[in-house]
């Protein structure tokens, strides 16, 4: 399991590569926030090759969301399978979050 | 001298068990979701269950036992013991700890004035994506069962 | 050598006479020997070696007159006296006081000289061991198994002809399976009760034979046998009531120092005849499963493989009193134990458990139980024997996904000690009146988890008081018909009634409480229990 941090453009684009649990959700946002330090506005999250992400990986995401708003900055989310869609959807985080269904329409839509 | 006693076979007895001990440590936990997803695998559970509700179920749980249960001690121990049968699924992960009160840590995080919380969704979604969830006092500490039908 | 030309020259100064000392090179037999060589730069030439029995004799040298006496000893050497510039001198009286000097120099080297000579050839040994261990990790064909050890041991030895030869039943003749130094094809089958045969009263008699020099006077192994040979049944143990019974015999000839094999070496040779039983049996099962390419009898043969690799709870006897079981589910688990010898009264006892299922499960546990009978040979830290252990699987594991679940525990009653690693095995109990139950948790994950060597800890032991309790999951997790577990507690608690009595004893309890709870429900994971005194 790791991170890839790449920009595409303005967005600073982080693959999830395996799971997004208790074990390494801390690298995750200390990725993105040091990134967000930097002067990075726009953030895109892309699960394609996700496996699971259990609540604490949630919570990472909500928290991220927050920091990201604070400084006036925009997350999107790409590429959820189905059964992650169905986790976003238990925890209703899927009105919380902007969610695309591809990484280009999740580029555009910044 | 060990000794070899065949018992006779029954439907219901076709059951796939794993059991193990680990150290309280969150880095062990996609190790033992793995073994417990491959005899899941073996016994043709369903891809959601074997994609969604079993590993994050089960994630979860263990990381309740070795962050809440167990105190995040890392002198403390965890034991999964999981029977994949053809017909259900039982998890159970047993800390060392006094267990905590599943009905008194039952909020809905998926309220809006939640919505925006961090944590609080473990419990919610062990329910959500388990059958049964139930805590069991044991000799020295305790145990939560899950119970997951097969699909 | 340094002290010793300085003794030599301080003779030297003292008496103003020669001295020098004569050695004989090389380590073959008398008869052939090299002449001595001096150890003493421009000694005058010898030409009489007098031997150890005789006085020291007079001899003449193109420098003058010397007296020459053999230093008593194994070492084949001798000491020179002589010339002298001044006439009259006595060298008796010097010999008589310098033999003994020299004769004590001699022999601390030869001590030093053994020593190194030990520890060099115990590496080779421990190497060859690790090495036979891959092999057999490696590989399921016998040929290709047993030619790889044959080389490998004929290294070590120094042995120029090797040959492995198998038992084979239906012809009641041992058959060559790997051959070294003579062609294969060409090493006729020999008939168990062949009269003349070396092999063939070896395999008879379960006994291995040193010979010393000579042909062999049988056209059949005459192929293979040149000077001194060796000869050592391959034995295995199976449950009883078969035992112990050969397999086939492995022979060592044609050495290339000359010199006959030792008993070191035999005990070497039984040890890797053991590991080429291992492979035999586990590919004779393996060629049946491959044959008969059905499911169940796949299941049946992992079944007969682990059963037929757990070793007798009476092989620890007298040293430690074991009561062992595994009774195993319909379906194919993982379970298994095994007892080692250590050396002294020490004993070593492992229990664990596979992930995973079925034939390939099986197979591991197979790799598992010999790489351990290894392993626990080499250490006897738990946590360093478990590491060897995994680090023997390590690719086999990777590449099944699939992870060891043990407990290994060393007992030393003369130190009073248990030491004891735990790789994810979830009971194991240090038992007594005093303090009852201890728990002696995983320390460290399941092997093939993470790649940290296991740890090692300790506890007090005491003879005749304290009990080790080893046991899987599916005795406390044996189910009634109403689908009640027979749980841990009912476990500990027939133990704990049962404490004065022999394991044995409390084993029998333990399978007589299983049953009266289970009412013949059938099981649904296998069961092991190990119970362990001294």
């Amino acid at each position: 399991m790791s991170f890839s941090v790449k920009k595409e453009g303005e967005v600073v684009v982080v693959d999830v590569e395996g799971q997004l649990i208790v074990g390494n959700r801390q690298e995750l946002k200390q990725k993105v926030l040091d990134e967000l330090e930097r002067g990075e506005k726009k953030f895109l999250i892309d699960f394609s090759q996700t496996g699971y992400i259990d609540s604490s990986g949630l919570g990472v995401l909500v928290s991220l969301s927050k920091k990201i708003r604070e400084q006036g900055g925009e997350l999107r989310l790409a590429n959820l399978n189905d059964d992650l869609k169905t986790l976003f959807e238990l925890t209703k985080l899927d009105t919380l979050f902007q969610i695309a269904d591809t990484r280009e329409r999740a580029l555009q839509s910044f | 001298m060990p000794r070899t006693e065949r018992h006779g076979s029954s439907p219901d007895g076709r059951v796939r068990v794993v059991d193990v001990e680990i150290p309280n440590d969150v880095r062990y936990i996609e190790k033992v979701v793995e073994l417990v997803r491959r005899e899941c695998q073996v016994m043709a559970y369903g891809h959601r269950q074997l994609m969604l509700n079993v590993p994050v179920a089960l994630t979860e749980a263990l990381s309740n036992a070795i962050l809440r249960g167990n105190g995040d001690d890392p002198a403390k121990h965890v034991h999964v013991h999981a029977e994949v049968g053809a017909e259900r699924l039982v998890l159970e992960v047993g800390d060392e700890g006094t267990g905590f009160d599943l009905d008194a840590s039952l909020i809905d995080p998926t309220t809006p004035e939640n919505l925006g919380r961090e944590d609080g969704r473990g419990l919610f979604l062990m329910r959500k994506l388990m059958d049964r969830v139930e805590r069991l006092e044991a000799a020295h500490g305790s145990v939560v069962r899950m119970t997951l039908h097969r699909e | 050598m340094s002290d010793l030309a300085e003794v030599l020259d301080a003779f030297r100064k003292a008496t103003a006479c020669e001295a020098a000392l004569w050695v004989q090179g090389g380590g073959a037999s008398p008869t052939d020997a090299p002449i001595a060589e001096p150890r003493t730069p421009g000694a005058p030439k010898l030409t009489v070696f007098p031997s150890g029995t005789d006085s020291p004799v007079d001899a003449r040298t193109d420098a003058g007159s010397v007296l020459v006496a053999a230093v008593p000893g194994p070492h084949r050497a001798w000491l020179a006296l002589g010339p002298c510039p001044a006439p009259g001198v006595d060298l008796r009286t010097y010999m008589s006081f310098l033999l003994p000097v020299i004769t004590q120099y001699l022999q601390s080297a030869l001590e030093v000289e053994h020593a190194a000579n030990e520890l060099a050839e115990r590496y080779e040994e421990i190497n060859l061991l690790y090495t036979i261990s891959e092999i057999l990790g490696r590989t399921v064909s016998l040929d290709e198994a047993a030619k790889t050890i044959l080389t490998e041991v004929s290294e070590t030895v120094g042995a120029r002809k090797a040959t492995v030869l198998v038992h084979e039943r239906a012809t009641d003749t041992l058959r060559a399976v790997a051959a070294l130094g003579v062609d294969l094809t060409t090493v006729p089958p020999i008939r168990v009760d062949d009269p003349c045969s070396v092999s063939a009263r070896v395999f008879r008699s379960q006994h291995p034979a040193l010979l010393e020099t000579g042909e062999s006077p049988c056209p059949e192994e005459a192929g293979y046998r040149r000077g001194a040979m060796l000869s050592v049944p391959i034995m295995w143990t199976a449950p009883a009531p078969r035992g112990a019974e050969p397999l086939g015999v492995v022979n060592l000839s044609d050495r290339r120092s000359g010199q006959p094999f030792t008993a070191g070496d035999q005990k070497l040779i039984a040890a890797i005849a053991t590991q080429i039983g291992t492979a035999i049996q586990n590919t004779r099962l393996v060629r049946a499963s491959v044959e008969q390419q059905r499911l169940s009898h796949e299941m049946q043969l992992a079944h007969e493989l682990q059963m037929k690799l757990l070793p007798s709870d009476s092989i620890l006897a007298p040293d430690a009193m074991v009561a062992a079981r595994v009774v195993p589910a319909e379906s194919v688990g993982g379970d298994f134990y095994h007892l080692f010898h250590l050396g002294g009264s020490r004993t070593g006892i492992m229990i664990g458990d596979v992930s995973g299922h079925g034939y390939q499960a099986a197979l591991i546990m197979a790799l598992t139980m010999s790489a351990a009978a290894i392993h626990s040979q080499t250490t006897t830290d738990p946590g360093e024997m478990l590491n060897a252990l995994v680090s023997t699987l390590r690719d086999e594991l990777t590449m099944t996904e699939m992870f060891i679940s043990a407990f290994y525990g060393v007992i030393d009653p003369e130190e009073g000690e248990l030491h004891y690693a735990n790789t994810g095995h979830p009971h194991a109990f240090l038992v007594n009146r005093e303090h009852g139950f201890e728990r002696l948790p995983a320390i460290d994950p399941p092997l093939g988890m993470n790649e940290k060597p296991p740890v090692t800890a300790r506890r007090s032991w005491r003879r005749k008081k304290d009990l080790l309790v080893l046991f899987t999951d599916g005795v406390s997790d044996a189910r009634n018909r109403a689908g009640e577990r027979l749980g841990e507690e009912r476990v500990i608690e027939t133990i704990r009634d049962n404490l004065d009595a022999e394991p044995r004893v409390i084993l029998e309890r333990i399978v007589e409480e299983l049953n009266a709870h289970t009412q013949g429900a059938p099981l649904r994971d296998d069961l092991t229990v190990v119970l362990v005194r001294t």
